[in-house]
């Protein structure tokens, strides 16, 4: 004689379903930010000879349980320098200072708000494709 | 409302606190040759509640301007101590408060460190009534 709790299958049935809709919707979401992330740091970052500007990239998007990882990257070695500022030195003499450009901060402030409005779309379309829940 | 003046003094305070002899400036430092602080604000964002009250977002940067001379060890040791100074509460204007979003960045021999200061401010001054000023109290004093 065997016991079947139909309660617990649908239970399962439903968080499994509502993990599939947060991964979805998530992947998408992460998607257009760190796009949109990288249109602004490419807007924002200075211009010499291009390269600092051309060297940014989006991260893949790792999708987890309950949360979803994604970005924007610059590998570019100059890249902190020219951000928080640097010595100069000729002949292993200090001959003066660059200023920091700040340019990674810059795009950060530009971001905040697009991200508070992303992130309130984001639950508004998990809630809905969830039946309101 | 705060003045960013006494938001540089209280953080060239905390800093003071550590390192007592420190030269703590503000300038460009072009002119600068080595064992400073220099404290300066990457950017201000105010967000409005009200005519009157604002959340105010300071990005500050703090760097330790070593001398080219100073070994990497003694610019950890020195940097190390400096991110130790921001956190605990920074006073200013009779006030305390934390510094969020704590980091620290080495640059050659730069050490950076950089963090939010997030605190609510009246924007606009109130009105002075000056009621007061007119009102006049005289009195005599006699002698019989």
């Amino acid at each position: 004689m065997g016991v079947k709790n139909k309660g617990f299958s649908e239970a399962a049935k439903r968080i499994a379903n509502e993990q599939i809709v947060f991964n979805r919707v998530a992947k998408k979401y992460a998607k257009i930010m760190s796009a949109e992330l990288k249109r602004i740091a490419v807007n924002n970052t200075p211009v010499v000879t291009g390269e600092l500007q051309g060297a940014w990239e989006t991260k893949p998007v790792e999708v987890y349980p309950k949360k979803v990882n994604a970005g924007v990257i610059n590998e570019k070695d100059y890249g902190p320098s020219v951000e928080y500022g640097h010595r100069l030195i000729i002949r292993k003499k200090y001959c003066g200072y660059v200023a920091g450009q700040y340019f990674f901060r810059r795009s950060l402030n530009e971001f905040a708000p697009i991200f508070s409005q992303m992130s309130k779309d984001f639950q508004k379309e998990i809630n809905e494709e969830l039946g309101g829940k | 409302m705060i003045e960013y003046e006494d938001i540089a003094n209280g953080i060239a305070d905390s800093i003071a606190y550590v390192f007592n002899d420190a030269v703590i400036s503000d300038d460009p430092y072009s002119h600068i040759d080595g064992d400073a602080f220099i404290v300066k604000a990457v950017s201000y964002s105010p967000m409005f509640f009200s005519k009157r009250h604002a959340q105010r977002t300071y990005h500050f940067d703090i760097v330790y301007f070593a001398p080219m001379e100073k070994p990497m060890h003694e610019i950890d040791a020195i940097g190390q101590k400096l991110l130790e100074a921001f956190m605990y509460p920074i006073k200013f204007d009779g006030r305390y408060i934390n510094a969020k979003n704590l980091n620290s960045v080495k640059i050659d021999k730069d050490f950076h460190v950089e963090f939010d200061l997030i605190f609510f401010d009246e924007i606009e001054q109130r009105e002075k009534h000056d009621t007061a000023q007119n009102m006049e109290l005289s009195f005599t004093v006699q002698c019989k």
